[in-house]
């Protein structure tokens, strides 16, 4: 080069395209420049079929539809530093660095993914994300304390029974439990994705922090949940003594990091506890709680002029506008936030009852959102009732 | 020489049509990303720790609702996402209440600092994120360009679709097999005029290098290569010097300033490094960014050494998107710069304020260069990594640094931006 560069300019640029073009068609000629990329499963080491390979984040073949399944070669790759990606439907994707011309060969190893669809036609898309984590430890009515529980982490197929039946008996019977004044759309039960995440070597402690606490990884793994509840088994003993109530909570940590704990056998918990999670739904009671107006369509107004106004702009009758306060009298508890829908109300306690007329609404509008999402996504008139709408669908 | 162009386009051609294909048909592949931005709050001041573009799913954000309000714009400042979500911190919860049989009563407690993550669809021309309080008026909380997570991610993943987007057609030929055709022969037909294009430059070269040019002085023993860089910066509009040593390089400097210097480190007897030095102990130097530029890989130990003297570090080979995106990056900021100090004059922000934040923002991006370089490889066996203990504490120091500097930078930048606010002055968008 340095002495085609002393002829001339022109000879450098002639030369330039010459050499590149000799390159270029050599090597695609002789498939020089290539890179094996081979996939095998982590634990088995097999190789594997139907993963997708990308290689700088560009779509290069599935390892089925080469020669040799688990193999996918990439052609004219250029010196320097890359990255491979390997995705397969149920296993965790893996993205692997490497240096051309140094290696040549890459093996990436895929491990199975712990994440479990329980949707029986796969998930939609768009649709609300519900995620269900076993716990390893529980509570002892006995000795007032947590203890270990291995019912979940032994026993994946007790663990995603118990998982549907709160489907069953909670998300998919919801229009039992709201105001049949606002009824909730036909195929709401279509609205969600439902899944659970087992991988007993990291299991959630539902008794560390108020609603728990998640191994690390799992919001790098699951980016994508609209909740995740941390199920939690029966407590141990009865529940008899007052002093020994199951409990639920919920936090929030960003968008697609809400999380909930609540035990299996307690219904009224988990409606209680995806009242706040999901519906964004206030308290009702009056107690240490988090109370705010909480806009569009809210269950608790910061004022007895908004809750009327509200009440009076969708046929509800304002005179059942109250301030939030105990039932003793004089009420030893009083908030300066109003309440609309009558007692027995799901967010007043979690011991029975149903979601009133004001929060079925925001119900309601939370079912449309994720409506209007499906359908962009679908480019239809609505999301199919694919899933069972009599909410057998999961057992 | 048209003659030779056309034929040379011929065995292009040629080449491309005996490429064999390898895999059939992708099965829909999966191109979906979000962004995460990793924020810390404490007493309703939030600070962004992090931010990185990844591949995987969205939350659905419009199922959301709450008092802070997230926006995403676009290029052109339109709104391309708009949400609202709870803040966080807030724990509802019910426990028993003794006394009282059958009634559980609330439990709540609210944190006034952690961490929050916010896990945003990717979307495109995505360039800034704002977070406001729509409980306190609206106040803006956090105010964040996008651009340096999407750059990461695409320096990563060059191929992906939507990296393809942001920079030249020319590198997107492995993308979808069936277009790899068409991209090909856009590729070498680009290349071809552009290679043309860049002949009548250097054959029309006279008095090029104005003032008006940024100059860029190219220093490296190897000829071709300040050749080939020539050629890949005049298509780029920019002027250029060359210098074959670290001697020559120094004697340039002392007639003209550049606005960067690319600078190879093999070189001999001094070599790229010790120039580095050189140039940096010189009061009349000391401030042109230099960008670093070598087949050597980045030692934990030079980054170490280096790391407040240079501006960014390419290896080679490299692209000529690589190297044009590096140059930008360095002068756009010095621009910004520029442009804000001359807005700001009068405003009352103390000039040294603004400074502070600009080298910060310029220490963190070079910090998050370098540990990107010094990152292992996922995926290798243990043994294969060769990480000493040393260059592991040079990489927690290198964080620990940046997160340092992330902090007291997002600080300055709320003092800044207040300020401009209050003057009715467009926030600092970088």
């Amino acid at each position: 080069m340095t002495g085609l560069s002393r002829t001339g300019k022109n000879g450098w640029i002639i030369a330039s395209i010459l050499v590149f073009s000799l390159t270029f068609t050599v090597s695609a000629a002789f498939g020089q420049n290539a890179v094996s990329v081979i996939v095998r499963d982590t634990s088995t080491r097999e190789n594997l079929g139907g993963a997708q390979v990308y290689f700088d984040g560009g779509y290069s073949g599935d390892t089925s539809s080469t020669n040799e399944t688990g193999i996918v070669v990439i052609p004219d790759v250029n010196p320097g530093a890359h990255t491979v990606r390997v995705t397969r439907p149920g296993y965790n994707e893996n993205t692997t660095k490497f240096a051309y011309p140094a290696e040549t060969t890459i093996e990436v190893l895929i491990s199975k993914e712990a994440l479990v669809s329980l949707n029986p036609d796969g998930p939609l898309p768009n649709a609300i994300n519900i995620v269900f984590y076993p716990s390893s430890t529980s509570y002892s009515c006995i000795n007032n304390a947590k203890l270990p529980a291995p019912d979940y982490i032994t026993n994946e197929t007790l663990f995603r029974n118990d998982v549907l039946n709160v489907i069953n008996n909670t998300y998919l019977n919801l229009d039992q439990f709201t105001s049949p004044s606002n009824p909730l759309p036909d195929d709401y039960r279509s609205y969600f994705n439902f899944y659970y995440y087992y991988d007993p070597s990291s299991p959630a402690d539902a008794f560390s922090g108020c609603s728990g606490s998640l191994p690390e990884g799992y919001w790098d793994n699951v980016t994508f949940s609209d909740v995740t509840v941390i199920l939690y088994p029966t407590y141990y003993g009865r529940y008899a003594n007052i002093s020994c109530q199951p409990t639920g909570c919920t936090q929030i940590f960003g968008p697609g990091r809400s999380q909930m704990k609540a035990p299996a056998n307690q219904e009224r918990i988990v409606r209680l506890e995806t009242g706040h999670a999901l519906f964004g739904l206030d308290d009702t009671f009056c107690g240490d709680t988090y109370y705010w107006q909480n806009d569009p369509y809210p269950n608790v107004w910061s004022s007895l002029a908004s809750c009327q106004t509200d009440a009076q702009s969708h046929d509800r009758d304002p005179a059942q506008c109250r301030q939030i306060e105990s039932e003793d009298s004089p009420p030893s508890c009083i908030r300066n936030f109003w309440q609309w829908d009558p007692m027995p109300d799901v967010m007043a306690g979690a011991y029975g009852g149903t979601f009133g007329d004001a929060a079925t609404q925001r119900i309601n509008y939370v079912l449309s959102q994720a409506r209007v999402g499906i359908q962009a996504q679908l480019g239809t008139g609505g999301p199919s009732p694919s899933l069972s709408q009599s909410g057998v669908g999961y057992l | 020489m048209r003659g030779i162009v056309i034929g040379c386009l011929v065995i292009l051609l040629a080449g491309i049509l005996c490429t064999p294909v390898t895999g059939t048909q992708p099965l829909s592949p999966n191109y979906d990303k979000i962004l995460q931005i990793h924020l810390n709050y404490v007493d309703k001041l939030y600070s962004v720790s992090s931010m990185e573009v990844r591949y995987g799913r969205a939350p659905n954000l419009d199922i959301l609702s709450g008092n802070l309000k997230g926006v995403i714009l676009d290029s052109n400042g339109n709104v391309l996402k708009s949400f609202s979500f709870q803040e966080p911190g807030t724990t509802e919860g019910i426990i028993s209440d003794p006394p009282r049989e059958n009634t559980l009563i609330g439990y709540t407690e609210t944190s006034s600092s952690g961490e929050m993550t916010i896990t945003l669809p990717y979307l495109s021309d995505m360039q800034k994120f704002t977070l406001s309080d729509t409980g306190d008026g609206g106040s803006q909380l956090v105010s964040v360009d996008l651009n340096p997570p999407v750059a990461a991610f695409c320096t990563d993943y060059p191929r992906d679709p939507d990296c393809l987007v942001l920079v030249s057609p020319s590198t997107s030929a492995e993308s979808h097999p069936d277009t790899a055709l068409l991209a090909a022969i856009l590729f070498s037909a680009s290349l071809i005029i552009a290679i043309g294009i860049a002949n009548r430059t250097i054959r029309r070269r006279t008095k090029m290098q104005t003032s008006e040019k940024p100059v860029v002085l190219i220093v490296d023993d190897e000829p071709d290569i300040v050749e080939l860089i020539t050629i890949f910066l005049r298509t780029k509009n920019y002027a250029t010097l060359n210098a074959n040593s670290g001697n020559a390089c120094l004697d340039i400097l002392k007639k003209q300033i550049p606005d960067l210097i690319l600078l190879d480190v093999r070189m001999e007897p001094m070599d790229g490094w010790q120039t580095l030095e050189q140039i940096k102990k010189n009061p009349d130097f000391k401030s042109i960014p230099v960008l670093m530029l070598t087949g050597d890989t980045l030692t934990a130990q030079r980054a170490k050494q280096y790391n407040i003297c240079m501006e960014d570090y390419i290896t080679k080979p490299f692209l000529p998107e690589d190297l044009y995106t590096a140059i930008d990056r360095i002068l756009m900021r010095k621009q910004k710069l520029k442009e804000t100090l001359a807005l700001t004059k009068n405003v009352g922000i103390e000039k040294e304020k603004l400074c502070e934040y600009a080298a910060l923002t310029r220490r963190i991006s070079i910090n998050k260069r370098i540990l990107d370089i010094l990152r292992v490889p996922r995926g290798i066996p243990e043994q294969a990594d060769l990480r000493t203990l040393d260059d592991m504490l040079v990489v927690d120091y290198l964080n620990v640094r940046t997160r340092d500097n992330e902090k007291r930078a997002e600080q300055l930048r709320r003092e800044i931006n207040s300020v401009l606010r209050g003057k009715g002055l467009p926030e600092l968008g970088w």
